[in-house]
């Protein structure tokens, strides 16, 4: 394994490779700075770029943009006061007011190196973790592969922010969206109403560039033109001083592991880490009262944790083919494009693909980090780019993106539709993720379970007669229940997500 | 007498061609699309374009291929079916496109499009894992038939494809008894033979070759008329007292209306690729069979192909 | 609009597919392939859906007292006169842009005109509507509509091969 993992590296940093994941990782830290403009917008838009390409170069592409977009939020955090996208929401509360007390550069870097040690522990976890969990995966049949499906989708749910009916609601929306098209068991047109052009079904990036990127887009242009203020930087060379790091070290360490796990679950990512991590690092602090005043272990808990989310969310989607987190759909949909299906096989059918995920994850890390420190000044300058005139190039790239994968205009009405019905979900406070997730593990959660059926003769009673099975639906029951008990927990969101 | 003949005889051909020959000049002048119904990056969208690339230079004239998948080709068929017949655009596509026909999924169906010319065709093996039981075709057939002793034999296919029919095909022979499995397309299957969870399954000699190379999976019969080059100790069917005779041909379609002169300009262009020895090597080097048939062969063989594969998805699939 | 009224019409929305689902799931024939249906999974979820509609119905009219109270005062509170005409302002600009995208799809579709040239418009409207009428911004618009409908047509028909329609 370490020998396969060197090797990967070796051929990940020869020129082209190497080269689209500094594109990737650049152009995401940039898209996750400019408020707006986020990371599962950034990577559903190049994934029809990277249609004709290398598996391994798109590979670099999209996961150097989902390490950058997820660190760039930092930056017009911490001089804007605005989250640059979902996942630096909480790195507002103390990144701002530290700026404002006339230290932008100490907020930028602690943040900076957080995130950086998140992504490093992540990616152990990911290089260690993976290899046994696929081991064990691979012994799953489509019983257990079912049951397993069932408890990622009750998970999401449950996990969600607001009422768990209205995530039940948008994960059955999700699946309902999956079913049209021709049936893989019984090759019967289905849902189709009529339609020939629905044969094929909703098709995967016209959905996910509808309802990330089309919305995402609208809203921008829907919402206030003022820009905000930004905070200077001064000219002077600063750096953090090492006492002060190695005062975070325990902080980081455990945000990270939070960011780690929380990245693992099931198609919750950037966001839900630093949440839980930010209260994590209050409630454990000595001193929680200077939370929110500007003080460093808040920056350092939420950047190190949603960098962390990264590595964790790359575990399943790699060794289970359960996305675990929203830019892991959009990765699936890319691996898709390119016939690699992510899962436990790909350990043994595709091992190049699995170990370019990891050694690009840390390049991309590395990338970051230096980027970050030493291009801080020019990335301060960029973030307050005009959206007015990026949201109509972007829905350009929209339509054209929709229509390169299979030449039909029909995506791109697709396309506009989810668009229109991802706003429909923000102004129904309805979450997207349990939908996007629904949808896309509606056709392996019913092949499988139609295919046991099958095996099983009919006999349902045979799901409950496998012990990993059984457990797997019981979990996924307990899943479901969960809302009961969590009924008086406090509000830990806050509601500056806009 | 001899000569006036072969003057009329030239005088008949000039007639004729001549305006032939002013059509094929001015046609084709700008770049032809080709519809492929299927996916990138899958087996037919290789093919064709490998054979896309010698036919526009053959041509002269730039060929665009076009991926229009799902449906199980209905969608990138009906497509092609629908657009202007001027030659201009091009279908390319396999036995999905009969299968998906015959179970009604492609509503036009085969009328819809003229064939102009098989190029390549992939020979077809039954394989089971390593270390099964079965090691003939005879006893393929035992363990399949209806009323045998032990569980039902669970083959692989992606139903309504192209590899369910061939299954269904190989079967035809007996009263059988045995358990589909939704495993998909050939790689997807491939992985559910290597893992278990299936008896059996048809692949092509291409994408299984490896596998039987290294002895993972065990090659039973092959379903062609002579063996392969790739597998020379593998017996074909008819070896072994059966005839059957199923196979993936690669078929390039125009839409139905196109003018002959066209079509026939086309499949003249595409025997001399399929007849060029370089080219057929490169082929051969992928384990696909060139097999050039066009004209009123290629007409017949089609509808054979679609009536018999029609008879089975009324008998097995659809119902009536 | 109030918030109950909001809530209604999603559960109605969500009433109103499951029940198209379930009836277009049952019409699905029976196969020879499979002793389940097609549609069984389909009409699972859709009954599934139709059960959590009505159950967030219950739990918003039940709880409807104390968050009622709680929305309806923050909102008052906080939205003045500018604000108003600053979110109407963003959603004409919403209705704007998706009227061109419809207008620019629907073209495409019957293949009125050229790809480019529909494309231009397009960014050339979007970007008016974004920014407002003015000498400088068409100016602007234009400039904008040139280089990036040139960029993209380059970028994806060159570099990869895509054919435009």
């Amino acid at each position: 394994m370490i020998y396969d993992l060197l090797s990967s590296f070796g051929d990940m940093l020869s020129p082209t490779p190497f080269l689209f994941i500094l594109l990737g990782t650049l152009s995401g830290i940039v898209i996750g700075a400019i408020p707006g403009l986020n990371g599962a917008m950034l990577v559903t838009l190049s994934l029809p770029l990277t249609y004709g390409w290398d598996p391994l170069n798109a590979i670099g592409l999209l996961v150097g943009q989902y390490v950058g977009s997820i660190s760039g939020g930092l930056v017009s955090a911490t001089l804007l006061n605005i989250p640059g996208s979902p996942s630096s929401m909480m790195t507002t509360l103390d990144a701002a007011p530290m700026a404002k007390k006339g230290n932008p550069e100490r907020a930028l870097q602690l943040g900076i190196i957080a995130s950086f040690v998140g992504g490093t522990v992540s990616w152990l976890a990911l290089v260690f973790l993976s290899p046994p969990l696929a081991k064990i995966a691979l012994s799953f049949g489509p019983h257990e592969y079912f049951a397993l499906v069932l408890v990622a989708l009750m998970l999401i749910s449950s996990l969600s922010e607001g009422s768990m009916a209205k995530a039940l609601m948008s994960a059955c929306l999700g699946m309902l969206v999956a079913f049209p098209g021709l049936d893989t068991i019984t090759a019967q047109p289905r849902l189709t109403f009529g339609f020939p052009q629905m044969l094929a079904g909703f098709d995967l990036l016209a959905v996910l560039l509808g309802i990330f990127a089309v919305t995402q887009l609208l809203t921008d242009a829907g919402n206030s033109m003022a820009s905000a203020e930004r905070i200077r930087l001064s000219g002077k060379m600063y750096f953090v001083a090492l006492s002060d790091l190695s005062k975070q070290a325990f902080n980081m360490v455990r945000s990270s592991l939070i960011g780690t796990w929380i990245g693992i679950l099931p198609g919750i990512g950037g966001s839900v880490g630093s949440i839980v991590s930010y209260v994590t690092a209050k409630n454990m602090s000595k001193t929680p009262e200077k939370f929110g005043t500007g003080c460093d272990e808040g920056v350092v808990a939420s950047e190190a944790a949603n960098n962390a989310t990264v590595g964790g969310a790359l575990i399943p989607m790699i060794t289970m083919g359960i996305p675990g987190s929203i830019i892991d759909v959009i990765l699936i949909a890319a691996l898709t494009l390119h016939n690699i299906r992510p899962g436990p096989l790909l350990f043994q059918n595709e091992p190049h693909i699995v170990y370019g995920f990891m050694s690009t994850m840390m390049i991309a890390n590395i990338l970051m980090l230096f980027i970050m420190i030493f291009g801080i000044r020019l990335l301060a300058k960029l973030i307050d780019v005009p959206t007015k005139f990026l949201v109509p190039i972007l829905l350009l790239l929209c339509v054209v993106g929709a229509f390169a994968v299979n030449n039909r205009v029909f995506d791109i009405w697709v396309m506009l539709g989810f668009g229109l019905v991802g706003l429909l979900f923000r102004s129904w406070s309805i979450p997207v993720a349990p939908f996007v997730i629904g949808f896309i593990l509606t056709p392996i959660a019913e092949t499988n379970f139609r295919t046991a059926l099958i095996l099983s003769d009919n006999n349902l009673w045979d799901f409950f007669a496998r012990p990993i099975t059984a457990m797997f639906l019981v979990l996924s029951a307990v899943m479901l229940l969960i809302p009961l008990f969590k009924r008086r927990r406090p509000a830990i969101t806050t509601r500056n997500e806009h | 007498m001899l000569r006036t003949t072969l003057a009329a005889m030239a005088a008949a051909t000039m007639l004729f061609s001549a305006p032939i020959g002013a059509l094929a000049e001015s046609y084709p002048d700008k770049p032809i699309k080709v519809i492929v119904p299927n996916g990138a990056g899958g087996s037919t969208d290789i093919t064709s374009r490998l054979v896309a690339k010698e036919f526009s230079e053959k041509l002269g004239q730039n060929l665009a291929i076009v991926n229009m998948g799902g449906g199980g080709t209905a969608i990138g068929a009906m497509e092609a079916a629908k657009s202007a017949p001027d030659g201009y655009t091009l279908l390319s596509t396999h036995e999905a496109f009969l299968t998906s026909s015959a179970l009604g999924v492609n509503t036009l169906g085969p009328k819809s499009v003229k064939p102009i010319a098989q190029v390549a065709k992939e020979v077809i093996v039954l394989t089971v894992p390593k270390g099964s039981e079965i090691t003939s075709l005879a006893e393929f057939y035992e363990a399949a038939m209806e009323g045998h002793s032990d569980a039902n034999l669970n083959l692989g296919v992606s139903p309504g494809a192209a590899n369910h029919f061939f299954f269904l095909n190989v079967l035809s022979p007996i009263d059988h008894d045995v358990t589909f499995i939704p495993t998909g397309g050939g790689a997807k299957t491939l992985k559910a033979l290597l893992g278990g969870t299936i008896d059996a399954g048809v692949f092509a000699v291409s994408e299984s070759i490896q596998a039987i190379r290294s002895g993972d999976i065990v090659p039973i019969a092959l379903f062609d008329k002579n063996r392969h080059a790739d597998l020379p100790d593998t017996r074909t069917a008819s070896e072994q007292g059966h005839d059957v005779n199923v196979g993936l041909h690669y078929v390039w379609y125009a839409p139905a209306e196109t003018p002959d002169e066209r079509v026939a300009k086309l499949a003249s262009v595409l025997t001399e690729v399929i007849s060029d020895e370089a080219f057929r090597n490169t082929l051969v080097e992928r384990s696909i069979t060139p097999e050039l048939i066009t004209g009123s062969d290629l007409t017949a063989a089609l509808d054979a192909r679609f009536t018999e594969t029609k008879a089975l998805a009324e008998k097995y699939v659809v119902g009536n | 609009m109030n918030n109950q009224t909001k809530e209604l019409m999603l559960v109605v929305a969500c009433l109103a597919i499951a029940t198209l689902v379930y009836w277009s799931a049952n019409q699905i024939p029976s196969s020879l392939l499979a002793k389940t249906s097609a549609g069984l999974v389909p009409k699972i979820v859709a009954i599934s859906l139709i059960l959590l509609a009505i159950l967030h119905l219950i739990l918003v009219f039940s709880a409807n007292r104390t968050s009622n109270t709680q929305t309806s005062n923050s909102e008052t509170s906080t939205s003045a006169i500018d604000d108003r005409t600053e979110r109407n302002d963003g959603r004409i600009r919403i209705a704007l842009l998706v009227s061109f995208m419809i207008i620019f799809v629907l073209c495409l579709e019957l293949g009125l005109t050229e790809f480019w040239l529909l494309a231009l418009s397009f960014v050339f409207l979007s970007v008016l509507a974004m920014s407002g009428i003015s000498s400088r911004s068409i100016l602007i618009a234009a400039s904008i509509a040139v280089v990036s409908v040139g960029a993209t047509i380059v970028f994806f028909t060159k570099i990869f091969t895509v054919i435009l329609p």
